[in-house]
């Protein structure tokens, strides 16, 4: 089912670029106001304490929790001994379910990763749970095997084929393209395990009242919590409630739901108290998701003519052993450019660490690192300027199924970009432009997001003051959006800004979707219009009726401006429309399906918490986000230490609501970009298959003075195909293209092409020593 | 954190006394000991805080002719800021200035600093034991395990966690002596004896020559022309708020165009606070030519042993030492 949208400014009151209205709740969060989960008090709590097992593998074959229990205060040793064995397992993510892992609670001994928790100690005060829990002696049945640390250890099992789960993608006769190529890179590239670490911590504090649940946790997706909970205990979703008001941060960390917060709540409703559980940093490396270690095999090829014509990219990625995660790289890989023959696969292998899962562009970070490196290389083989080469490659028509984009800027976005950046085309020679004695290099990459969207519900009321309020249980993770959910409703309905205010964070709100995959913000918007939509035509209703103010024209025709409402050339004042509706307010429920999408989608999302997506890819057309990220190094020559001195980004994503919540986005992506190339590795011990430096400060992400001028530009662009205000996300846009963008820019400066993330001193040191 | 008594006496003898007594531990600016006692690896059962202890020279900063004394209690902030510090001995207001983070320079102190431990990761969280059956002291880092930040010089075949700080290399380059208090009274020591190489331990916890209660209270620097001619290079993989792969506390004294005092403090690179007397003899009486320079940074990598993902502090911390001796020599001065 194919929909064209009127997204003009006539038809949305909204003009293509709009106000930079600072952040909603950004002053209650700066100056400590704001109330995270983990942050409200609930009377009577009891607090808990973990039990990590050191080992990756083997069966915890004796618990001895006498010590623990001794301690004053302790009431409860929760472990698999006296664990309930009739809890629902809830599907994965990975399986369309909304848990993190299939490792839910202390169902069994069996240990899956190296941290894994195996009792909870829950005590009258913290310290005295952290006393009994340290007080927990474990022990542990070696397993035959020495745990798998890494996909690339010697000892990692096989590659698994996954074209069952996500299917190759396979166009043209890649082999017979590459063969007559004019310039093919054949290279391997890898990528590190890496945690997202939101300054908010995870936390569950769970209460059961009335045979209900009430869930207070930092989540990305508070129906979707909901739902796990319910499934989990056996009750119904209205029993379960899950709050978070405020999120610090989410990046994907926060997206499924975690073993913690069941634990949490089995805790609870065994001490018949309410229950709060918060964990440390430390604990952020094993109890949520990571970016897993992957490697990409590529060969690409160039003609004649400077244009990139065959693709065929072989990924491989980590995952756990008791769960498939596959994120699908090579599908976004293969759909960049105007390929003549490509070929995807995907493959996985299984080591004795944790699930992965979502980490800020999942399958777009790696893959595009890839493909974009591999690209330079091409650039660099056949003499040709990097920008040119993705003009030349560039093609308004998806080349697996031939479809049409719904609107991709990206040629705009490279020249825009060259522009504000100064791109002069490469030095003839790598490693030959210097400054302040320090070489300098410069590095471009496309960046790519496809266009996600699910069904979205949202309330909006009108009160008698005209004060509005928006309700959505959905969640602002920090991209903002309190903000365009009340710009929206103030455009829609012809009231100042001022008069609204949006809620959020509280699953008994109208359910909606994962505030994950750039998708929220978009989908949200299309469900405030459509409720203030119904808001005006209830009020034109009663306007128009027989003892009315606009008694006989057509409620149809009516349209709200300035705090009025008018029909042809007669006016009222809203308010007096208002004051005339029973009880004084209007209150209506909108919502938003993608065009595509099942209608009986929000039933699902309702019960379930499903959030069906609608992809990159529709019968009719490719959806995307495209931009363009251009990057200048510096490497001392003699330190060879490497330092980004600025950085450019030029984006397109459809209409923007706020100006300055995008840019923040997408300057946050940019500069998480820098740690994901040259900082952020978590190390595995080969031995014990454990995370070595879990911790913020041994796990390195960028400081203020690694990021001295970051500029982004925003690249006008008008997508009538996707939603009836033509938004596409940007969450995740602004990382896409960095770090191969960096990589480049390092070969720019020194010659050493690097494949390796990170990229650090000891590897530029060793390639520009041989 | 374990339970534990806390005591801020107000006297040197009292405050060495008390710490004398098992299980207790001193406690200056706190941002060392209580990282390690919330890790667990530290877990005193007295805790004697010397920050207000009255005499006053411990929060001083003096200069008494060609001698420089930092007290113990001094704050990182307040000695790399110092007028005389700055003008007379660089290298250590920056060394100071490179280290931590504003908010950490205000708290911890000079004495502190210098006992700070590894950030070997193996270290700092016990809970390795369980996994790891070693025979080594548990700060030894892991020869078979992540040590990309371990060291190369110092070290034996099981012992390669590096020693962090940035301030110790400025003292040992210049030859500081350290000023003790203990419970016997006071001695002073050369500040290069203060830490005891891993393959000089005679047990495996004896990590300084500390005896049980003695306080450091000064460090004694004299000044010289290689002081004043000094500089402090740092290299890390952020620009800010980052432990070294390799530094140098460089100090160069000319005479005429040949080496008449060259000082060489090497940090990141080896498992004690480290002089490089090697390179500084290859040096002294020479050209500081740029060949002259390169033969002195191989010389002081001359044992260097390097395990797994280490082996590039041996190229770093050579061009460390050269960046450092070239900024000197071509100064003005
Ligand atoms: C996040 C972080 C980053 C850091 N980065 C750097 C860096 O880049 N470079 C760097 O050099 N350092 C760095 N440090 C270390 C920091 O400089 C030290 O923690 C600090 O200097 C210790 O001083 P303190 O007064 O706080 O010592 P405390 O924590 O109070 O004590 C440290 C140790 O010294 C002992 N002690 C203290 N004073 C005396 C005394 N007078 N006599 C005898 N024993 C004493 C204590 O018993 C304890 O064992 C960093 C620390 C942190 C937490």
């Amino acid at each position: 089912m194919t929909r064209t949208y009127d997204i003009s400014e006539a038809a949305t009151g909204l003009p293509m670029i709009g106000a930079p209205e600072p952040r909603y709740d950004g002053r209650m969060k700066v100056t400590g106001q704001a109330v995270y989960a983990a942050d409200a008090p609930v009377s009577g709590t009891l607090h808990a304490a973990l039990v990590l097992a050191p080992q990756a593998r083997g069966t915890v074959s004796a618990i001895d929790a006498a010590a623990a229990e001794a301690v004053p205060g302790v009431r409860l040793v929760l472990s698999h001994l006296n664990y309930p064995s009739d809890l629902e397992a809830v599907p994965t993510f990975a399986t369309g379910g909304t848990t993190q892992a299939s490792w839910q609670g202390f169902e069994s001994p069996e240990l899956h990763f190296a941290q894994q928790p195996v009792a909870l100690v829950v005590a009258d005060t913290i310290q005295n749970a952290r006393e009994g829990a340290k007080l927990v002696s474990l022990t542990v049945a070696d397993p035959a095997e020495a745990p798998v640390a890494s996909i690339f250890a010697e000892a990692a099992p096989e590659a698994r084929d996954i074209s069952d789960v996500i299917p190759n993608v396979v166009a043209g006769d890649v082999d017979a393209a590459l063969s007559s190529a004019a310039h093919v890179v054949e290279a391997r590239y890898t990528t590190p395990f890496q945690h997202h670490n939101p300054i908010e911590l995870y936390a569950t504090t769970a209460e059961w009242r009335d045979g209900g649940l009430i869930v207070q946790c930092p989540s990305q997706w508070m129906t979707g919590t909901r739902a796990a909970l319910a499934t989990k205990f056996g009750l119904a979703v209205e029993r379960v409630r899950v709050i978070a008001a405020v999120t610090g941060g989410g990046f994907g960390s926060k997206a499924t739901v975690m073993a913690h917060t069941f634990l949490a709540a089995q805790a609870a409703r065994m001490v018949g108290r309410p229950v709060k559980l918060y964990l440390s940093r430390h604990d952020m490396w094993t109890a949520g998701s990571h970016r897993p270690e992957s490697s990409h095999d590529l060969r690409v090829g160039m003609d004649a003519e400077g244009r990139l014509t065959a693709l065929d990219h072989a990924q491989v990625q980590q995952t756990s052993r008791m769960d498939d995660v596959p994120l699908p790289g090579t599908e976004m890989t293969t759909r960049m450019y105007g390929w003549n023959a490509v070929r995807g696969t995907n493959a996985l292998v299984s080591t004795d660490t944790n699930t992965p899962g979502f980490m800020r562009s999942p399958a777009e970070v790696p893959a595009f690192f890839a493909l974009e490196s591999a690209i330079d290389e091409l650039c660099v083989a056949s003499g040709r300027d990097p920008v040119e080469v993705r003009l030349a490659s560039d093609s308004m028509t998806e080349p697996v199924e031939g479809l049409p984009w719904t609107s991709r800027s990206l040629a705009e976005c490279l020249r825009r970009g060259a522009e504000v950046f100064g791109w002069e085309g490469r030095s003839e020679r790598p490693g030959t432009r210097t400054r302040d004695g320090l070489l300098i290099g410069h590095g471009v990459a496309s960046a790519m997001y496809p266009i996600y969207a699910s069904a979205a519900v949202v309330d909006v009321r009108l009160g008698s003051d005209l004060s509005v309020r928006v309700s959505a249980g959905a969640q602002d993770i920090g991209g903002g959006t309190y903000n365009v959910l009340t710009q929206m409703a103030a455009a829609t309905l012809g009231v100042p800004l001022a008069n609204v205010t949006a809620e959020l964070g509280d699953s008994d709100l109208a359910p909606n979707g994962v505030a994950g995959g750039s998708r929220q913000t978009a989908s949200l918007t299309g469900a405030v219009k459509d409720a203030c939509e119904k808001v005006i035509a209830e009020l034109a209703q009663v306007a128009t009726k027989e003892d009315g103010p606009l008694a006989g024209a057509d409620p149809a025709s009516a349209t709200v401006a300035d705090g009025k409402m008018s029909i042809g050339d007669r006016s009222v004042p809203l308010q007096e429309v208002v004051a005339l509706v029973p009880f004084g307010v209007v209150k209506m429920r909108g919502s938003w399906i993608p065009a595509s999408a099942d209608p009986k989608s929000i039933m699902d999302l309702y019960r379930r918490g499903a959030t069906s997506l609608i992809g990159f890819t529709t019968d009719t057309h490719a959806r995307s986000s495209f931009g363009a990220n251009f990057v200048e190094v510096s490497v001392d020559p003699v330190t060879f230490e490497i330092r980004v001195p600025r950085m450019v980004g030029a984006f397109a994503a459809g209409r923007i609501l706020n100006e300055m919540t995008t840019r923040s986005q997408l300057m946050g992506g940019m500069i998480w970009g820098v740690g994901s190339a040259l900082h952020e590795q978590t190390e595995v011990d080969p031995r014990a298959a454990r995370f070595v430096n879990a911790d913020l400060g041994e796990y390195f992400v960028p400081v203020n003075a690694d990021v001295p001028e970051v500029a982004v530009e925003i690249v006008p662009e008008e997508d009538p195909h996707i939603n009836p205000l033509g938004m596409k996300g940007v969450g995740e846009l602004g990382i896409t293209g960095m770090a191969a963008a960096i990589a480049n820019a390092v070969y720019d400066a020194t010659g050493v092409r690097l494949r390796d993330l990170p990229i650090r001193m000891e590897h530029v040191l060793q390639g520009m020593q041989t | 954190m374990d339970p534990f008594f806390y005591e801020r006496p107000t006297e040197l003898t009292r405050a060495a006394a008390r710490a004398a007594e098992p299980g207790a531990m001193i406690y200056a600016g706190g941002t060392t000991m209580l990282d390690l006692m919330k890790h667990k690896v530290y877990a005193p059962e007295r805790v004697i805080d010397i920050t207000r202890l009255r005499e006053p020279g411990l929060r001083e900063i003096r200069r008494d002719g060609d001698l420089l004394v930092l007290g113990a209690l001094v704050t990182m902030h307040q000695a790399a800021e110092d007028a005389t510090v700055k003008a007379e001995a660089p290298a250590i207001s920056e060394s100071l200035w490179l280290a931590a983070t504003q908010q950490l320079r205000h708290m911890a102190t000079l004495g502190g600093n210098v006992l700070q431990r590894t950030r070997d990761p193996y270290f700092r969280d016990p809970s390795w034991q369980a996994v790891l059956t070693r025979n080594d002291p548990r700060d030894s880092g892991e020869p078979e395990g992540a040590n990309r930040l371990g060291a190369v010089l110092g070290t034996t075949e099981t012992f390669l966690a590096s020693y962090p700080g940035d301030f110790a290399q400025s003292l040992a380059a210049f030859g500081a002596t350290v000023e003790i208090t203990g419970p016997d009274g006071a001695r002073s020591l050369p500040f290069t004896d203060l830490h005891v190489l891993p393959a000089d331990r005679e047990a495996p916890d004896q990590v300084t020559r500390l005896a049980p209660g003695e306080i450091i209270t000064a460090f004694r620097v004299d000044l010289s022309p290689a002081t004043r001619r000094s500089t402090y290079i740092k290299v890390r993989d952020r620009s800010s708020y980052a432990f070294a792969n390799a530094s140098c506390a460089a100090g160069l004294a000319m005479e005429g165009e040949t080496v008449a005092d060259v000082r060489l403090g090497l940090g990141g690179v080896a498992t004690v606070p480290w002089r490089a007397t090697a390179a500084e003899e290859v040096l002294r009486g020479e050209r500081p030519t740029d060949d002259a320079i390169k033969a002195a940074a191989e010389a002081a990598f001359a044992d260097a042993r390097t395990f797994h993902h280490n082996a590039f502090k041996v190229p770093l911390g050579q061009n460390t030492i050269r960046r450092a001796l070239t900024v000197l020599r071509d100064m003005e001065g």
